[in-house]
């Protein structure tokens, strides 16, 4: 079970084999905001792509056509 | 894309010795061979549904995949990090890879010059105007093909120089941009197609629900993702910062 609190520096929490401690999760943090930064900066050329192709929103738009549609029945 | 802006700049750092050139040469061949898969397959296929569409997309990823496996084999390749940019730097009280820290200052210009082109030219302004409405760009009079080949360019060369860059991090292989593209597809999901904003919020997020995810268990770190881009299809289908509507 995780405790929640004050981060301190020697309060190793054990996670199945993880180690949580503070600095831990300040790496991973700073690895997050690599990893992040990175899928960003793809992610914003194939939205681009993709936007201007119009491929992917068109289910979830018809998802809400279906539910409109059931609501005009009722 | 990503795999293949990472094999032409480790050919061209190969060849140079230097990883800016690497770059350089990196992001402009994907670039170039971005334009002229629209100008080849991609336009065949503008007026057929969008599954077609996606499914091309696809198809042309495994034959890059494939043939960058036949010219360069399975083993992967690596890229050294720039000379000023070995080793390990403190911060406060944990140490971290300066090639991380550099990495993360590099992809926010990167990412700052997109948003530049994007919103503060006219060519950004037409691109952006062909992915709210095509037909309108067209009925004004421009071009709307060569404003697709242009958004074609843009997004390959921002993912080849992802892939170069990313290269001193994790070695090059064939299949590397496979993890890569679905947790890609989650975050357009997630920040909502289209829109640059929503991508760069949506990657951020993603990204530090892995991380944090992998501290705990690594295994759930992929589980953690498809929650959240589910939760954010459930309460909001377009995206956190997409446009209902746009096509």
């Amino acid at each position: 079970m995780l405790g929640w609190g004050p981060p301190t520096f020697n309060a190793d929490i054990y996670a199945g084999d993880a180690v949580v401690n503070w600095a831990n999760f300040v790496s991973q943090f700073f690895n997050g905001l690599v990893l992040g930064a990175l899928l960003a900066l793809i992610s914003s050329g194939l939205t681009i792509i993709y936007g201007t192709l119009g491929v992917l929103p068109r289910p979830w738009r018809d998802v809400h056509a279906r539910r409109l549609r059931r609501l005009a029945r009722l | 894309m990503f795999m293949l802006g990472g094999y032409a700049g480790w050919l061209a750092y190969s060849y140079s010795g230097s990883f800016i050139v690497a770059v350089i040469v990196g992001s402009l061949f994907v670039m170039l061979v971005g334009v002229l898969i629209e100008r080849v397959v991609i336009r065949q296929f503008y007026g057929r549904p969008p599954e077609d569409q996606l499914l091309v997309t696809f198809g042309l990823g495994i034959v890059i995949v494939e043939a960058v496996r036949f010219w360069f084999g399975s083993l992967s390749k690596t890229v050294p990090p720039p000379s000023g940019l070995v080793g390990i730097t403190p911060i406060g009280f944990m140490m971290y890879p300066t090639y991380r820290l550099a990495l993360l200052g590099i992809i926010a210009v990167a990412l700052i010059v997109l948003y530049v082109v994007l919103y503060r030219t006219r060519i950004g302004m037409i691109v952006r105007a062909g992915i709210e409405d095509s037909g309108m760009v067209d009925a004004l009079g421009i071009d709307v093909y060569k404003v697709f080949m242009l958004v074609f360019g843009i997004g390959s060369m921002a993912a080849g120089f992802a892939g170069i860059v990313n290269a001193p991090v994790v070695s090059i292989a064939p299949d590397v941009g496979e993890s890569i593209l679905v947790q890609t597809f989650v975050v357009v999901v997630i920040g909502g197609v289209g829109s640059f904003p929503g991508a760069v919020l949506g990657g951020l997020i993603a990204g530090e629900i892995i991380s944090i995810t992998s501290m705990f268990n690594p295994g759930y770190s992929y589980v953690m993702l498809f929650v959240a881009m589910t939760l954010v299809l459930v309460l909001r289908p377009y995206g956190l910062l997409g446009a209902a509507g746009r096509e």
